[in-house]
């Protein structure tokens, strides 16, 4: 493939209908196919009739998938891309998945000569429709080389990270600080309330202190003003990654501690009925577990002079 | 030497407990007499085996009395001594608990009757209703007697085994560590069950396997089998106890600067049955916690239907 040629976007889910958006907005041909005619529908990406009809158009495909069955079902299922990509292709795989599984898919295209790269992303939707996302890339050197020129239309961050698994690798990683930290700064938020701190004073000091985390300077301040950030990554979902991590980890038989009660905390919250939703919903959960009560039903934070913020009548 | 047994706690295992002391009591000549304050447990020990049951317990301990309890929980041993002990000196007052009580609890007890001259002995049992009703119980006694054939005899009378723990609260300490070993030990059988489940292996191959060698567990063998695979989900054990037990173990290791990891998550699971099903219901649920915590499934699912009684005669 060469700069400029057209690109095709298969899964315009959350990520992957910004990043076919933006592509476009850069001026490249952009064709979408989503398994879901509803979704494709929504995604105001101009979409293909299917997998073959998408790889007829363009010469790379980028895919944003929820997980190893259905990157599995695309890459290798029947009609899938190593049966309908042509030699000189490329197939940039920007899903959460595990390593082993790219390793697998990058073999089986790299004998019908297609070129494989996985890309983890990190910086949310925001991100991907400006494309300004972190990229945490594996590919052959002159695989990356290659298409380096596709991969910062999606992202101003590009990280090289070496051979194919490796881009899906550091993602997982990253993803297990990201859910390990948040359910260590929902504990710590419900223990603080239990102890009876006040909790934005407590977050204060936290964030001017070692316990720092993204999680308590970019999520709890929000939080504890009652603002979940609702449409981020569900606690269901946060489970999903932390299995990939445990995956992961069991494989190169690297110890885990911390990842297996991450994974636990999550799923306590998809137990009490937070599974869908924002996995910030933990510290709900936790509280529950606590007390019997949802964290701001626990927990009311008061406003500076010392009153109940918002209304006082009961929540509906 | 006491002369007479006062016996306060009539309920599933104190019924059983005070008839196996009566029987061995007669030959000793040591009076025994019953109360519970519920009037239909004092009745039906009356009834059943013929017991002296008191209808007021006050002011029924003397000078060589032994008060036995088996009563809920440390907070009703306490209302127990406190409204029952007489004034004064309690030399020649004895009392054995069989009831579960946190180690700290025991500890206080027994100074408490220490000082004024009396002996408390922590004394818990285990080996479930079954075990009282054969009288095949193993007690855990801790605290010191001066002469233990002077007590250890009312325990033996209901008991296959009967150990000395050690000080004051040893004996409460090894009945919540035995819980605790159990309830966690649960949590790894029931994992085995979701994985085998999983992956096809019938209920009666795994049970064969696992319960005839190292991995058997009380609920590998018992909990499982009778409560679960039914569908009755009727032990007979609540959520809320479990919970309480496991607190009470934890607080005591934590205290002795042991911090057991393992038993320390494992609780977090124990706690999540409960606030999805309540402190009221059976422990056999805690399976469905287990489920969706390690398959994010629901038991029922992994489960399936449960198995229909008139499926042989289809």
């Amino acid at each position: 493939m060469a700069e400029g040629d057209p690109v095709g976007v298969v899964g315009l889910g959350n990520i992957g209908s910004r990043v076919a958006r933006h592509l476009a907005e850069t001026g490249l041909d952009v064709v979408g196919f989503d398994a879901e005619p509803d979704q494709a529908a929504r995604s105001g990406v101009h979409v293909a009739d299917g997998l073959g009809p998408l790889v007829e158009r363009v010469s790379a495909v980028v895919l944003s998938l929820p997980g190893p069955p259905q990157i599995a079902q695309v890459v290798a299922g029947d009609g899938g891309l190593v049966e309908v990509c042509q030699a000189g292709q490329v197939v940039i795989d920007l899903s959460t998945t595990d390593p082993a599984s790219s390793r697998s898919h990058a073999e089986a295209l790299a004998s019908r000569g297609v070129d494989f790269v996985d890309a983890g992303i990190s910086g949310g939707p925001w991100a991907a429709e400006t494309g300004e996302l972190t990229l945490m890339v594996g590919a052959a050197p002159h695989v990356f080389a290659a298409h380096r020129w596709l991969l910062e239309r999606v992202g101003t961050s590009i990280h090289h990270m070496g051979a194919v698994g490796a881009g899906h690798t550091m993602k997982l990683i990253n993803n297990f600080l990201n859910g390990a930290s948040l359910a260590s700064a929902a504990e710590a938020m419900v223990m603080a309330g239990e102890a009876g701190l006040d909790l934005r004073q407590a977050l204060d000091v936290i964030n001017q202190s070692s316990g720092r985390t993204w999680a308590t300077e970019h999520r709890f301040p929000r939080i504890l003003e009652g603002d979940f950030l609702e449409g981020g990554l569900s606690s269901r979902l946060m489970a999903k990654d932390l299995v990939l991590y445990l995956q992961l980890a069991s494989g190169l038989r690297a110890p885990s501690l911390t990842g297996p009660a991450s994974l636990a905390a999550f799923r306590v919250a998809e137990s009490l009925g937070y599974g869908a939703v924002v996995s910030n919903h933990v510290v709900d959960a936790l509280s529950e577990l606590s007390n019997g009560r949802p964290f701001h039903d626990a927990f009311p934070v008061r406003d500076g002079r010392g009153e109940e913020a918002g209304d006082p009548s009961p929540r509906g | 030497m006491f002369e007479r047994i006062v016996f306060v706690g009539l309920g599933q295992m104190g019924f059983h407990l005070a008839r196996h002391i009566q029987g061995e009591a007669r030959g000793r000549g040591v009076e025994v007499q019953g109360y519970d304050v519920s009037e239909a447990r004092r009745r039906a020990a009356a009834e059943a085996y013929g017991l002296d049951v008191l209808e007021e317990v006050g002011g029924c301990v003397t000078d060589g009395t032994l008060l036995c309890l088996s009563v809920p929980d440390g907070v009703a041993v306490e209302v127990v001594l406190r409204s029952q002990l007489p004034e004064g000196s309690l030399s020649g007052v004895g009392v054995m608990d069989f009831s579960s009580v946190a180690p700290a609890q025991a500890r206080h007890f027994a100074s408490t009757l220490s000082e004024r001259g009396g002996v408390y002995l922590d004394a818990p049992v285990t080996g479930g209703v079954v075990g009282a009703r054969d009288g095949v119980l193993t007690t855990m006694i801790g605290g010191e007697a001066a002469t233990r054939e002077e007590f250890e005899w009312v325990p033996r009378s209901f008991s296959s085994t009967v150990v000395w723990t050690g000080p004051s609260g040893t004996g409460a300490l090894l009945k919540s560590i035995n819980n605790m070993i159990g309830n966690i030990a649960s949590l790894a059988s029931m994992e085995g069950i979701v994985l085998a489940r999983t992956a096809g292996i019938p209920d009666d191959v795994f049970l064969t396997v696992v319960n005839n060698g190292p991995a058997r567990t009380y609920w590998s063998a018992v909990r499982y089998p009778q409560y679960v695979l039914p569908g009755s989900f009727d032990a007979g054990m609540k959520l809320g106890l479990v919970n309480k037990d496991l607190g009470i173990a934890l607080d005591a290791a934590l205290a002795l600067g042991v911090q057991p990891t393992m038993s320390l998550a494992g609780r977090e699971l124990w706690r999540t049955a409960m606030r999805r099903a309540g402190a009221d219901a059976d422990t056999t649920r805690i399976i469905e916690t287990v489920a969706l915590q390690v398959s994010a499934r629901e038991w029922s699912e992994i489960a399936g239907a449960p198995p229909d009684e008139d499926d042989d005669d289809a």
